[in-house]
């Protein structure tokens, strides 16, 4: 099984031919959000905006269809699973079509951003407390660490 | 992108992958599948055509430098300019490609020396190099620069997928109790359900992870590859102490100051460090990696009952891919938004299972990749000492 983007996807399209020529057992999932996700998380990250990496797909299930895949779309995610497990019991290529939340993304940023903020605070009172020996040990980096 | 192929049946040392093209843009066609397939350390032998040599000097159709072009994406590339070269070069290029770090290796092979008769001549003979072993003297400084750590932490890098050591890392993290972070080509090192797992390092920030690497004393890296995840991400402040296992010397960079250089083969190295522990057993205190550890688990499994419709969280598909799939079963990534979530939420039980690419990284790699897999019929292999 694998997972792609729209993107990513599309770039060796063609080879959907080959997975149906060769009858491969393979399912692919595509994660659409109609961007390249990775540079705009990127830029945004960076810049707090992003240039325009928006593009157009095509329709999933004509474009299945054309090369003989299964073909399922996904937008309900409590039936995800039972799609997934079927399409790997499919003889054949599969493919599955999620439309993804990359609101994720810019949380996840957020949430790392925390981790790291705790980190250097934790690093700064490691140097300070390296240099006054008299702090309580209370106040020591290993101890405020493990808050 | 055929490298998959070679990633999931996991013996890179006997096996490599042979592409081949025409000439002019054939041979363009291929540059990105070579790069990635080198910087991902993959054993690959590009051939492609050439113009003949008698119309070199002069402009003509679709005559370019391909050896040129290959030059920055291979370890070797050369054109055979006579039949009598055949068993040397083609010898050479399965040499060097499976050599570690293993790479690619173009051969070019001009229209007019293609015609030429070669019935009289023979393969090369096949050698079998052994495999360089460490020095006793250094698996001893190993052992007690680890023995003297107060929280020492393991980074696994695809040198041991590639290398076939995960059962003695396994071994190795058992009977000392350290902590291993993977790299994202590492996957699978170390069973996910183990309590010695701390999950997957790389994102471009700092992660959950990260804290194992800054709470620790010393580093040991085991086939760790710089191209993957580089060292001013994890030292910062170049003050980690590093012991460095690979089967080559370590790169140099001013975030990567290695105290103990354990070179030679991976699985033998392992094999020595824990011949040494058994020898002597030493207990290391696991509460910060445990809770590293279970921090990470709560961030994975959030989202798993999400019940929304319309766009998913990456996290609720990724827990159901990984509910659908066996232990067993091969996830490849392809390069986007996608594999840093793959990286972060998708854990595996065994190495070979989850293929990210990510020592070049280009996108594409997944529908072809994934075609080869199946191919081998999934087997992942690679999980011991492949001496």
């Amino acid at each position: 099984m694998a997972i792609a983007g729209d993107g990513g996807f599309l770039m060796n399209v063609q080879e959907m031919e080959t997975a149906r020529r060769l009858n491969s057992d393979i399912v692919v999932m595509v994660w659409e959000d109609g961007g390249y996700g990775l540079i705009e998380w990127k830029q945004d990250n960076t810049y707090d905006r992003h240039t325009d990496l928006s593009f157009g797909n095509p329709d999933w299930g004509k474009l299945a269809e054309s090369f003989g895949w299964s073909f399922d779309y996904v937008d309900e995610s409590v039936t995800l699973l039972d799609v997934i497990k079927n399409s790997l019991e499919t003889a054949g290529p599969s493919l599955i079509v999620v439309p993804i939340d990359y609101r994720e993304n810019a949380i996840l940023t957020k949430r790392l951003g925390e981790i790291t903020m705790g980190l250097e605070i934790v690093y700064r009172l490691k140097r300070f407390a390296t240099f006054m020996p008299f702090l309580p040990i209370g106040c020591r980096t290993s101890e405020v660490f493990k808050q | 992108m055929r490298h998959s192929w070679r990633k999931s049946t996991g013996v890179w040392q006997a096996n490599l992958e042979c592409a081949s093209t025409t000439l002019g843009p054939g041979a363009a066609n291929l540059v990105t599948g070579v790069a990635n397939a080198n910087m991902d350390r993959v054993p690959l032998i590009a051939i492609t055509g050439q113009a003949g040599i008698e119309r070199w000097h002069k402009e003509s159709h679709q005559a370019m430098d391909v050896v040129g072009m290959f030059k920055p994406i291979t370890k070797w590339a050369s054109t055979i300019l006579t039949p009598h070269n055949v068993p040397e070069v083609v010898h050479k290029a399965f040499k060097l490609a499976t050599a570690e770090k293993s790479g690619a290796c173009h051969i070019e092979l001009p229209e007019d020396v293609a015609r030429m008769p070669s019935d009289d001549l023979d393969p090369s003979q096949k050698s079998r190099p052994t495999r360089p072993v460490p020095d006793q003297d250094v698996i001893f400084d190993a052992l007690q620069m680890i023995r003297s750590a107060k929280s020492p932490v393991i980074l696994a890098g695809n040198g041991v997928i590639r290398l076939g050591a995960s059962a003695e890392l396994r071994k190795f993290a058992e009977t000392t109790g350290i902590g291993v972070i993977n790299t994202f080509m590492a996957k699978g090192v170390i069973n996910q359900d183990s309590v010695y797992s701390l999950f997957t390092i790389g994102l471009q920030a700092r992660d959950l992870v990260f804290r194992a690497i800054y709470e620790s004393d010393l580093v040991v890296t085991i086939g760790y590859d710089m191209a993957e995840y580089a060292p001013n991400m994890w030292n910062p402040d170049r003050e980690k102490k590093i012991i460095h296992l690979d089967f080559v010397p370590a790169e140099v960079d001013e975030n990567y100051r290695v105290e103990v250089e354990v070179v030679g083969d991976l699985a033998h190295a392992l094999q020595m460090l824990n011949d040494g522990v058994h020898d002597n057993p030493f207990e290391i205190d696991p509460t910060r990696q445990h809770a590293v550890r279970h921090e990470m688990m709560q961030e994975i499994s959030a989202h798993e009952d999400d019940d929304t419709k319309g766009p998913m969280r990456p996290q609720k598909v990724l827990a159901d891919v990984r509910a659908a799939l066996g232990p067993s079963d091969v996830l490849l990534s392809d390069v986007g938004a996608h594999k840093m979530w793959i990286a972060r939420h998708y854990q595996c039980y065994e190495p070979n299972t989850c293929l990210i690419p990510n020592g070049f990284a280009s996108m594409g790699f997944a529908l072809p990749g994934t075609i080869s897999a199946a191919m081998t019929k999934f087997r992942p292999k690679g999980n011991g000492n492949c001496r």
